[in-house]
């Protein structure tokens, strides 16, 4: 058996922790180019008001698209918190997705909806649209009513109808900052060559939300929205903000993107997939390279959109399966690109270094821990360089959060109290000692169950922002409402995924 | 050397590493702490300028005594959150009292730095106070991009031939923020810039003439239309298109009978342009000429078309009857724009 061991099991344990090694250097080269970026933004952005932009005449227009699907709870606050966006050419397009509650009714009675009979190309082919409505109150919100189809559905209607030079897509409970859009919008200004733009996500649990705004920005009080919190630090601002420079993003949060109207329509819009905002970044990205005009993808680190995230493991643990099924199926669809210099740094840095750091990594993190666990019972690694193997692991990963953590605070620090901020260090450090581990699990469950064929979403339930409600997550299955997944931390996910680190379990993916 | 030493040795390097970020975190949380607790204070001074912007100079004494107490980083911050906020003699008291402070001389200083993040903050601080300053023409051919778009911005605060020139020599900028930067301003500054776009018109390539007649068209000034006309045979349909964007703006006399010569042109794009133009004119004759082409083979001019019949009023309306009974294209688009007609128009509705 020790033949065994020394033949088969050691060179593969060499293999597991050469990429370790190269894991670690790729997140070194990415933090370094995150700390760059954000450094030329701050100085920027420093003293900029943003007011040009906002009286200007040759603003870009742009529309707000809005799915919703049995909003009921929550419709009232979301729209009336759109409205309070500060940015001068923009249109609100609520798309209501065949709601079967009091969604229609409500934002009839609330804003005062009459209908109306726009004009349309109906570039994309969509469920059938039923009344459009347009409010007397705020002329710049029009509500469509549709038969049900699904998110991807839902905004490929309101990209028919849209008329802007950019579209916005968000999910209706999100919330953003007000200027959000000024800011998220120079990419677009500053070149042709731009096609989608994202912004940074933040977890808003543990902030106090008043009609559909935010009252305080204050970090999660309970361990598991606060580890949430620490990965999508770790993901938007040095992961996102890192790829700006190594080759373009790969992927926008589907709750907060900008995107060239013009180029959506060329790619077909929206397809309806588990992943299917990161899809659409991978098409776009992909359009470019093949018809020979750029397309790039910009992150901007300084708008935020703020979101819930799940507050039971078996909400998260049914969000992150699904994560990783959406990300698989992407990987899978565009596998041409891999490694194929036609679509230059596409297809030779960015989709291999998703492909071989985020996706591989949970699979070579369960191979790790398994190469660990025999080289104990064969008596080839002691328990002392186990033990101490594992610490630095856990360590590294320790390491990785707060360099986040120290991003945010030469920053944006936008939690602004002390306590919830040293809160966040205690939630870094726990995340390596359980949390990781469970993560693992529910991603390989993400890529077996996609092996398998399952593609449906799933349903979330969400129960709006009060600081009391706790969103469990939960699931069944229902098109619409489900976050995306390009809300999922990815850029800084994976990391200690060596025989060592195995032993603690993975970062989550997508 | 063994592994355990090797991992050892790595164990301190990142728990170094791990206290050196944390000491980082905690130092920066200190001075965040202390503008947390001079927030009130600094609430105090805010208001002691707003009082001193009255014009009276008992305020303004107090307000300076107030901000003295404050680093002129927390200065600035204060008076340019309050500068895009005022004009006329407040502005002046603002200035004047960004000059005592010594904030405005700062950045007059500033502009000369080799660090562009420097040139960048004090163009905004002149900016905001709206501050002339000679050096600022030079940050408008500046190597930082960001710098030259907001010597851009300057330019509105402090409109001078000069800045309309370099504004001008602008719109060829490589980089698009500048670009937009100088189209923006040159809008803002309005008729006055007028002079040197027309000039600049007669010798610019294609990209710089069409960002001139793009800003012709939100200006409106009739001064335009000669101009605009000659590049109707520009050999380039996007320029050609923005003319006629331009001339109809113009609102002379004879851009009515111009934009439906227009309506034959073989590029969809131009014909778009004129048929909107004559919309936007309610130039009612050219309704005979608009309507054959509400069977136009490009959905987006035959939607043009219905509705620049529907803003030509009573005689579009009739023209959209006369075609929404028949089949086809042309019919269906008729019915569609009468159906918005009719749900925009609540009597009609009834």
């Amino acid at each position: 058996m020790t033949h065994f061991y020394r033949t088969f099991l050691m060179p593969a344990t060499y293999v597991v922790l050469a990429y370790f090694v190269a894991l670690g250097l790729f997140y070194i080269v990415l933090y370094v180019s995150a700390a760059l970026d954000m450094r030329q933004y701050l100085r920027q952005v420093r003293a900029e008001k943003y007011s040009e932009i906002l009286s200007s005449e040759i603003a870009p227009s742009i529309s707000m698209l809005v799915p919703a699907h049995n909003e009921e709870a929550s419709i009232k606050e979301s729209v009336r918190a759109l409205l309070t966006l500060t940015y001068p050419r923009l249109e609100i397009i609520v798309v209501d997705d065949g709601s079967t509650d009091e969604t229609l009714p409500m934002l009839t009675s609330t804003f005062g909806l009459v209908a109306i009979h726009p004009i349309y190309d109906q570039r994309l082919q969509t469920k059938s649209v039923r009344a459009i409505f347009r409010s007397e109150q705020y002329p710049n919100l029009v509500v469509v009513s549709k038969a049900n189809g699904g998110k991807a559905d839902s905004l490929n209607v309101g990209l028919n109808i849209s008329s802007s030079e950019l579209v916005c897509a968000i999910d209706a409970d999100t919330i953003l900052d007000p200027d959000g859009l000024r800011r998220l919008v120079r990419p677009f200004i500053r070149s042709q060559d731009v096609v989608a733009a994202g912004a940074t996500i933040r977890v808003a649990n543990g902030c106090t939300v008043m009609q559909g705004r935010l009252a305080s920005e204050r970090g999660p009080h309970r361990a598991l929205a606060g580890i949430q919190a620490v990965e999508y630090l770790r993901a938007f601002l040095f992961g996102r903000p890192g790829w700006n420079r190594l080759g373009g993003n790969l992927l926008i949060s589907g709750a907060f993107g900008l995107f060239r109207r013009q180029s959506l329509l060329e790619t077909n819009g929206y397809v309806r997939s588990v992943g299917e905002d990161m899809e659409l970044i991978v098409r776009l990205r992909r359009h470019g390279y093949e018809t020979g005009q750029p397309a790039r993808v910009e992150f901007v680190p300084d708008p935020v959109a703020w979101t819930e995230t799940p507050t039971s493991f078996r909400g998260l643990g049914r969000q992150r399966e699904r994560w990783q099924r959406g990300f698989t199926d992407v990987l899978w669809r565009h596998r041409s690109l891999l490694l194929n210099p036609r679509f230059g740094v596409l297809g030779l840095v960015v989709f291999p270094a998703f492909v071989l750091f985020e996706w591989m990594a949970p699979i070579i993190e369960i191979v790790g821990l398994a190469l660990v666990a025999a080289g104990l019972v064969f008596g080839q690694l002691s328990a002392l360089f186990a033990i101490l193997f594992f610490s630095l692991a856990c360590g590294l990963g320790i390491l990785l959060s707060m360099l986040a953590l120290m991003l945010e605070e030469l920053s944006f620090r936008r939690y602004g109290r002390a306590r919830d901020r040293a809160l966040l260090v205690v939630w870094a450090v726990l995340e390596n000692l359980g949390y990781r581990q469970l993560t693992l699990w529910w991603r390989i469950r993400g890529v077996v169950s996609y092996v398998r064929g399952k593609k449906s979403w799933g349903k979330m339930t969400r129960k709006g922002f009060n600081p009391a409600d706790d969103n469990d997550g939960s699931i069944a299955d229902f098109p619409v409402r489900s976050p995306s997944i390009a809300r999922q931390p990815v850029g800084v996910a994976a990391f200690n995924t060596s025989a060592g680190a195995a032993m603690m379990g993975s970062r989550p993916i997508p | 050397m063994s592994a355990i030493d090797l991992v050892v040795i790595m164990l301190v390097a990142i728990g170094s590493a791990i206290t050196g970020v944390l000491i980082t975190v905690w130092v920066s949380s200190l001075v965040q702490a202390h503008r947390v607790r001079i927030e009130p204070t600094l609430g105090e001074a805010r208001q002691a300028i707003v009082a001193a912007l009255s014009g009276e100079p008992c305020e303004s004494e107090a307000a300076l005594v107030n901000l003295s107490r404050f680093s002129e980083r927390y200065i600035a911050g204060v008076m340019l959150d309050l500068a895009p906020s005022v004009s006329g003699t407040s502005r002046s008291v603002l200035v004047s009292l960004g000059e005592q402070i010594g904030v405005v001389d700062r950045a007059r200083t500033g502009v000369h730095s080799r660090r562009w993040s420097t040139r960048l903050y004090s163009a905004r601080v002149l900016t905001a106070f709206g501050v002339e300053s000679t050096a600022m023409y030079d940050l408008l051919v500046d190597h930082s991009p960001e710098v030259r778009a907001q010597a851009a911005a300057w330019c509105v605060a402090v409109p001078t031939p000069v800045g309309t020139d370099h504004l001008v020599r602008l719109l060829g900028d490589p980089d698009g923020l500048c670009r937009f930067a100088a189209q923006d301003a040159l809008i803002r500054i309005g008729l006055p810039a007028s002079e040197a776009l027309i000039a600049a018109l007669d010798s610019a390539d294609d990209a710089v003439a069409g960002r001139i007649l793009e800003i012709a068209a939100a200006i409106g000034d009739d001064r335009y239309f000669e101009h605009a006309g000659a590049v109707l045979s520009d050999p380039s349909r996007a320029n050609r298109a923005v003319a006629v964007a331009a001339l109809a703006s113009t609102g002379n006399r004879n851009a009515g009978p111009t934009l439906v010569a227009l309506l034959a042109d073989q590029s969809d794009d131009v014909v778009l342009a004129a048929i909107t133009g004559v919309g936007k004119l309610a130039y009612w004759s050219g309704g005979p000429a608009i309507e054959p082409l509400l069977s136009h083979s490009s959905w987006e001019i035959r939607k043009a078309a219905g509705m620049a019949l529907l803003a030509l009023g009573a005689p579009g309306t009739i023209l959209l009857r006369a075609d929404a009974p028949g089949v086809g294209p042309a019919a269906e688009m008729a019915l569609q724009a009468l159906q918005l007609h009719a749900l925009s128009t609540p009597e009609v509705a009834a």
